[in-house]
């Protein structure tokens, strides 16, 4: 990271005395924790890129005065969804992670429900900075150089096993598409072993009071996650 | 002929009596009658339900008449238990519908704590084995939702005890395990006596007299463990 704001290609390591090491450090550390969280906060929790940009985005977009940070947010989401693509070149991987949040912005973007424009100026500022020819570092050159904390994450943070213990429910029956009966808004007396799990089929990107309030509920009495372990 | 349907208990305990099931049901539009037992079947009930439309739109194409158009609902009921069963799990819905709009407290499905089962049909020396799995999967990998397994042991599979951890398995298929572990002659549906499944699902051949009594004996064997959820009444069926 500290390479591609420099626009050098390779810092070497006969050039990082203590007092630079210092620095990196202090300069990157916080962004280097988000990206490591958010990519693990993806794979374990939200599993899918459409959900996840739209649930992050629509919570950045609730936060006021924080549109300069657009341009740091933009590389956070493509890291975290690019989590689930590292097999792919890296060319494809990046086509592919632009893509995917380019689509979920334009649809939460749609929905005219976002209380700021931080959607709309992130798929502008991807339009304009994705690749740039000149000296400037361009989104793709700073992306690139944080997947390499994406692949920490996966390599070190991220066990399937785990993943499906997090979602393990055995409540979830047959037929319904996520395995769960409950319909919004109306009130069931089944079992939820799996909050986490129940949360990431119900939570929409919708800030829909009776929603929310119901899906509340829902884990506030139907919950029987410890129940579901012993 | 191959019975579907669901398990069923009423969560004030009270018994659930046939003139229960006719209150429940009866209206100017459909109509429930009593028929006798089951095959001769102790305990098994039938039923015939008349609707005065069809309870699928394919039920035209399937050369039914109506209306009133009937279905076979075959009922097994002990206090405040009662398995009800139909030749479709689509009509056993709808008429299990139909009951609840008039009952309250409503009958309520019985869910089944289908892991514990499988655990104990998992062990050498229990009577039953599984025969069949299906499953949701769990892990984070979208490219993957369910699994289905067929076999004569399952759980003593390679495949199931490595990847058990990765999915929720909501119904399974139970065949009575043979003395010694004795490989089975007649392999597939015919030696499976019934599936079961977490939200309360049953579903079985009824060929003879042995096979209902096998069937209430697995029903009884969740009930007599407590794999059902807290508020289902103790007793087991009769």
């Amino acid at each position: 990271m500290e390479q591609v704001s420099q626009g050098i290609d390779e810092l070497s390591p006969d050039s990082i005395p203590p007092d630079l090491m210092k620095t990196i450090l202090r300069r990157w550390r916080r962004q280097a924790q988000e990206i490591m969280v958010h990519a693990f906060d993806f794979r374990y929790f939200y599993r899918d890129s459409g959900r996840y940009i739209e649930g992050i985005w629509h919570s950045w977009c609730a936060i006021a005065g924080i549109g300069d940070r657009v341009p740091e947010y933009v590389l956070r989401t493509l890291c975290a969804i690019s989590s689930n693509l590292l097999k792919e070149p890296f060319d494809r991987c990046a086509e592919t992670a632009r893509l995917q949040l380019e689509t979920a912005l334009r649809r939460l973007i749609e929905t005219r429900e976002l209380m700021s424009n931080y959607a709309g100026e992130a798929l502008t500022h991807i339009e304009k900075e994705w690749e740039v020819g000149d000296n400037r570092s361009s989104i793709l050159q700073g992306y690139r150089a944080r997947l390499y904390l994406v692949r920490l994450v996966n390599a070190f943070l991220y066990s399937e096993t785990i993943a499906a213990q997090v979602f393990n429910d055995p409540h979830i029956t047959r037929g319904a598409s996520e395995g769960y009966r409950f319909k919004r808004n109306e009130f069931e007396l089944a079992p939820i072993g799996s909050p986490l799990r129940f949360l990431s089929t119900y939570l929409g990107s919708s800030t829909d009071e009776a929603e929310s309030l119901w899906v509340l509920h829902n884990l506030a009495f139907n919950s029987s996650y410890a129940e579901a372990r012993s | 002929m191959i019975l579907s349907g669901y398990l069923l208990a009423s969560p004030s305990g009270k018994e659930i009596t046939q003139q229960l099931l006719f209150s429940g049901i009866k209206d100017a539009k459909y109509d429930l009658l009593f028929e006798g037992q089951f095959k001769n079947l102790r305990h098994w009930e039938r039923y015939e339900f008349l609707s005065g439309v069809p309870i699928e739109e394919d039920d035209l194409l399937r050369g039914m008449h109506g209306p009133p158009f009937r279905y076979l609902i075959v009922c097994v009921r002990s206090a405040a238990k009662m398995m009800f069963l139909a030749e479709r799990k689509k009509v056993a819905e709808f008429v299990i519908g139909r009951l609840n709009r008039k009952i309250f407290p409503n009958l309520r499905r019985v869910s089944i704590l289908l892991d514990r089962l499988i655990d104990s049909c998992q062990e050498q020396d229990s009577e039953y084995l599984i025969t069949a799995l299906h499953g949701r999967f769990s892990g984070s990998d979208k490219r993957v939702n369910k699994i289905s397994l067929y076999g004569d042991d399952i759980t003593d599979s390679t495949i199931f005890r490595e990847q058990r951890h990765l999915f929720n398995f909501y119904s399974c298929g139970i065949a009575r395990r043979l003395y010694d572990n004795l490989l089975r002659m007649n392999l597939g549906e015919e030696s499976e006596i019934m599936l079961i499944g977490n939200d309360g699902f049953v579903s079985t051949r009824v060929v003879d007299r042995d096979r209902a009594s096998e069937v209430i004996r697995i029903i009884n064997l969740v009930m007599k463990n407590r794999w059902v959820d807290d508020w289902v009444p103790g007793l087991e069926m009769g």
